[in-house]
């Protein structure tokens, strides 16, 4: 009885949360900080900057296929990450060293990445373990030198989980897909923000001095907030009247500024990603999970958000959350989307 | 989190979830004292409490406790079957034994207190009445802060209770609760 | 595609599904689990609900209990040291667990009510025996595919406000919320016993703390209760199989680690005025007359467990109760001066009872006893209105 009630009641909860918003965007009213960008140019999208570099991907032909329904227990994918959103596939075997491939399969191709306009044409879109590519690994407890620019920002690390549902209704938290879905919002953050001409830096625990609790403190207060400006801001069902008309005054408080002073960033970057897929087996190899589930999402239980936060006075400065259901976070292309979605916007 | 939008649900649910907004200025609390508020704030009227709340009910809020009666319990929202379990105030007891009820009731409720101040003599309008500053994390090790303001007259137990996220809200919200407090009129 | 393609997917699934993601035997040093697989599903639920719960005040981080503790753990699994993360849970209940991704979890309840460093060894043994067996992993493994249990992390992480009872209950040895696997138990025990022996505890001292743990768990009979002694009933199975075992340890040769036998005895003391208050906070009367009447037994002052007595009387509050807790308080100040907070305890009483001048007589007491306490303020409020 209990089981059925709390099921329910989260489902409906999370519709609620989705349902019958008009906004997803909060921009904080130009008072006296005003936003960060005050420029009339729409500044280029997660897609639209993408786009105008996928053009320099360019896949080695003399690279062998592999396909990926021929995954064998000891075998494993792992996409490494590329300047310019590119991707190296390496396929991996136990005790022994990784090869560079073309993975490839039987299954046909996604939509998506044709509507990207990859023009590979290769099945990229695979479920695997995915590194950063050095350029952004080498971003992490980065300290920005000084410069008289504004447009330095600390990428906070994002507050991810993905899980299966099982046919029991039990949620088994993935590693891999979480590990991959944090990964790829990295990546694509940290390089769309240096395109964007950013100084970036991305958070590490105990990193310039700055304690663990400071950083996971901060984290999830993120959480706390960003859920209370879903239900008390944009959902018109349980707005608060104080917050009728638009205002939008939320903070993350004071000890931003120990991360603006430790890591040089003017801007914090905060986001957080909840989603689970149902499924009717166990999670057990890679090619299981790429035949049975590819890039079809059932049960709308995601719940993502972004903040962009002023360091300086630790007000939030932009908030914007996803949709829905906007994309299979554990493959890149649905990451890619993800991003481009919670980045709409954003006053850079 | 699920604990929260359960919470959401349930609140729309019982259909008691009527937020208002209250203008600067005094209200009067269960026909027995009045307290102004310095600023517009949200106000949610439930069975056992008034709320008031400016950025919503997981981050901060100050709850108005309905005068507790001799053998009643505190108005905690108790797990499904533990009201039993819960402490009774008792007309005679002391402030001191007042905290140890409430960090009883607390405790019933799922969270874990961490720490309690001592007793700090206070105004509650005219009244004698009685602080404390209590610390408690939710099972998940979401820290909470709490300091609660209460006074013991004509047999009942008057309690005002202001909690928040221990990571910047209570500080926030401090200088709001304490002018509140020092408003109150009997 | 061909028929063959179609459904060899079937057919890969069916036979992983048969084998079982579990190792068998103990783990080795430095294991981690390949990201993809339940287990590193466990290890990343558990690692980002740790990152929460190590920055809050539920854990207790003291650095000499916690270096303490760390030691202790080393010198039962020596192997396997670096691999595990301690955490002290200010919990005032009988628990330990260990996580699969290598996190212990002690509950300072269990600080209390081990009599001995050999006491706390076994349960700690015992949890090590249960990961390095990897018991959670198999246990889940059972639950999915039974599907009986409801959302199995989602009560372990809080997810229903069970949080870390909820941990305590599913991750620790058996994994179960509503019942418990004998033979996991089982094994972590006998397992848990060898462990101990080699590192030099005498392992009669396992049987005594579990019949400890079994008197109070017979005390009260309750829903709160069995979630807590769910993972580890105290079963009279238990007691003597671990009686056998130990017997049969008689004759090996062992080595004393004496000097550390100091420290528990140290620590304990310093530590325990605040367990046994929050273990009389916690409400549960009955499980905390037996403790403290268990740790009289066990060389505590019993001035000061007659004060701890008199506590939980009086904060019951039945029939009858008022008057049980001033004769433990009036116990407690047969030592002079009387311990802690006695007299102010029994002015609070007095004042229950409406006996003024009593009450004034043993708050004033209390003041003269201790004039720089921080409750002086108060204590001087409730003798004015007293003597209005």
């Amino acid at each position: 009885m209990k089981k059925l009630k709390n099921i329910s009641a989260a489902v409906v909860a999370f519709s609620l949360l989705t349902a019958c918003t008009t906004t997803s965007t909060n921009l904080k009213s130009t008072g006296k900080s005003g936003a960060p960008s005050t420029s009339s140019i729409a500044v280029k999208s997660v897609d639209d900057v993408y786009l105008s570099v996928v053009s320099e991907h360019k896949f080695d032909a003399n690279l062998p296929i592999f396909y990926t329904d021929s995954l064998s227990d000891n075998q494993k994918f792992v996409v490494e990450m590329q300047s310019n959103f590119g991707r190296k596939f390496k396929l991996c075997e136990d005790g022994a060293s990784c090869q560079q491939v073309v993975p490839a399969s039987a299954r046909e191709q996604s939509n998506e990445i044709r509507a990207l306009g990859d023009p590979d044409q290769v099945y990229t879109n695979i479920i695997a373990e995915v590194k950063l590519s050095d350029k952004v690994n080498s971003l992490f407890g980065k300290k920005i030198g000084s410069s008289v620019s504004d447009k330095k920002i600390l990428i906070m690390r994002p507050d991810v989980e993905l899980s299966t549902l099982t046919a029991g209704g039990l949620k088994e938290p993935n590693a891999l897909w979480t590990s991959s879905a944090t990964n790829y919002v990295t990546e694509i953050s940290a390089q769309y923000l240096e395109k964007l001409g950013y100084d970036v830096a991305l958070y590490k625990d105990d990193a310039n001095d700055v304690s663990e609790k400071t950083g996971q403190d901060l984290i999830n207060l993120h959480e706390a907030v960003g859920i209370s400006v879903l239900l008390y801001q944009q959902n018109p069902m349980l707005r608060l009247p104080t917050l009728e008309g638009g205002k939008f005054d939320w903070q993350m408080g004071k000890t931003t500024k120990v991360l603006k002073k430790a890591y040089g960033a003017k801007y914090g970057l905060f986001i957080y990603l909840r989603d689970a897929y149902s499924s009717g087996s166990r999670v057990a190899t890679q090619i299981l999970m790429a035949v049975l589930f590819g890039t079809q999402i059932q049960g709308g239980q995601q719940i993502g958000f972004a903040s962009l936060v002023d360091l300086e006075t630790g007000e939030i400065e932009w908030f914007n959350r996803i949709h829905s259901t906007s994309g299979d976070l554990r493959t890149f292309d649905a990451s890619l989307n993800a991003t481009d979605i919670l980045f709409k916007d954003i006053p850079l | 989190m699920k604990k929260i939008l359960v919470l959401a649900v349930a609140l729309l649910m019982t259909g008691c979830q009527t937020t208002k907004l209250l203008k600067v200025g005094d209200s009067k609390m269960w026909d027995s004292y009045t307290v102004a508020t310095s600023e517009d704030i949200n106000v949610m009227k439930m069975g056992s409490y008034v709320t008031w709340t400016q950025y919503g009910r997981i981050l901060v809020l100050v709850q108005f406790w309905r005068p507790v009666e001799d053998g009643r319990s505190l108005p905690f929202i108790y797990p499904f079957g533990k009201d039993e379990k819960a402490p009774k105030f008792k007309s005679s007891m002391s402030p001191d034994e007042v905290v140890e009820i409430y960090r009883s009731g607390i405790t019933l409720t799922g969270k874990v207190v961490t720490k309690v101040s001592e007793l700090a003599p206070v105004n509650f309008g005219t009244k004698q009445g009685y602080r404390f500053d209590l610390n408690s994390s939710s099972p998940k090790g979401v820290d909470f802060r709490s300091q609660i303001v209460f006074t013991l007259e004509g047999g009942k137990l008057y309690m005002v209770d202001f909690t928040a996220n221990a990571t910047h809200y209570f500080e926030l919200r401090s200088p709001f609760f304490e002018t509140a407090v020092a408003s109150i009129q009997f | 595609m061909s028929l063959i393609g179609k459904f060899l997917p079937l057919v890969a699934l069916g036979l992983t599904a048969c084998v079982s993601t579990a190792g068998d035997g103990p783990i080795t040093p430095g294991h981690r689990p390949n990201l993809n697989s339940t287990e590193a599903g466990l290890w990343l639920q558990m690692d980002q609900f740790e990152k929460r719960l190590a920055n809050s005040e539920l854990v207790e981080r003291d650095a000499e209990l916690n270096a303490y503790l760390k030691h202790l753990i080393c010198r039962i699994g020596p192997e396997y040291c670096d691999d595990i993360k301690l955490f002290v849970i200010r919990y005032p209940y009988f628990n330990a667990s260990m996580a699969p991704n290598g996190s212990m979890h002690v509950w300072t309840g269990l600080l209390l009510r081990s009599h001995n460093e050999a006491q706390l060894a076994t349960v700690l043994g015992h949890e090590l025996a249960h990961y390095l067996n990897q018991h959670s992993l198999r246990k889940w493994e059972t639950t999915k595919a039974t599907s009986e249990f409801l959302t199995f992390f989602s009560i372990a992480t809080g997810g229903f406000g069970m949080g870390i009872i909820g941990l305590a209950a599913t991750l620790g040895g058996a994994g179960s919320v509503q019942a418990y696997s004998r033979d996991l138990e089982r094994e972590a025990d006998e397992f848990g016993l060898d462990l101990i022996h080699t590192a030099g505890f005498d392992t009669r001292e396992a049987a005594k703390l579990w019949a400890q743990v079994k008197t109070e768990k017979d005390a009260v009979d309750d829903d709160e209760s069995s979630l807590f002694w769910a993972s580890h009933p105290p079963t009279e199975e238990r007691i003597s199989n671990l009686k056998k075992l130990s017997a049969a340890k008689k004759s090996m040769p062992r080595v004393v680690d004496g000097k550390k036998g100091l420290t528990f005895e140290k620590l304990r003391m310093r530590y325990w005025h605040d367990w046994a208050e929050e273990l009389v906070s916690s409400g549960r009367m009955s499980e905390a007359l037996i403790v403290f009447d268990q740790l009289k037994g066990n060389g505590f002052d019993p001035h000061e467990i007659s004060y701890f007595k008199g506590e939980v009387y009086r904060r019951r509050g039945n029939d009858g109760d008022l008057t049980a807790s001033l004769e433990n308080y009036m116990d407690a100040a047969k030592a002079n001066p009387a311990p802690l907070k006695t007299y102010k305890k029994m002015g609070l009483v007095y004042q229950r009872q409406g006996k003024k001048a009593e009450a004034i007589e043993h708050y004033e007491k209390y003041l003269k006893q201790y004039p720089d306490a921080t409750d002086t303020a108060i204590v001087r409020t409730y003798i004015r209105q007293l003597r209005k």
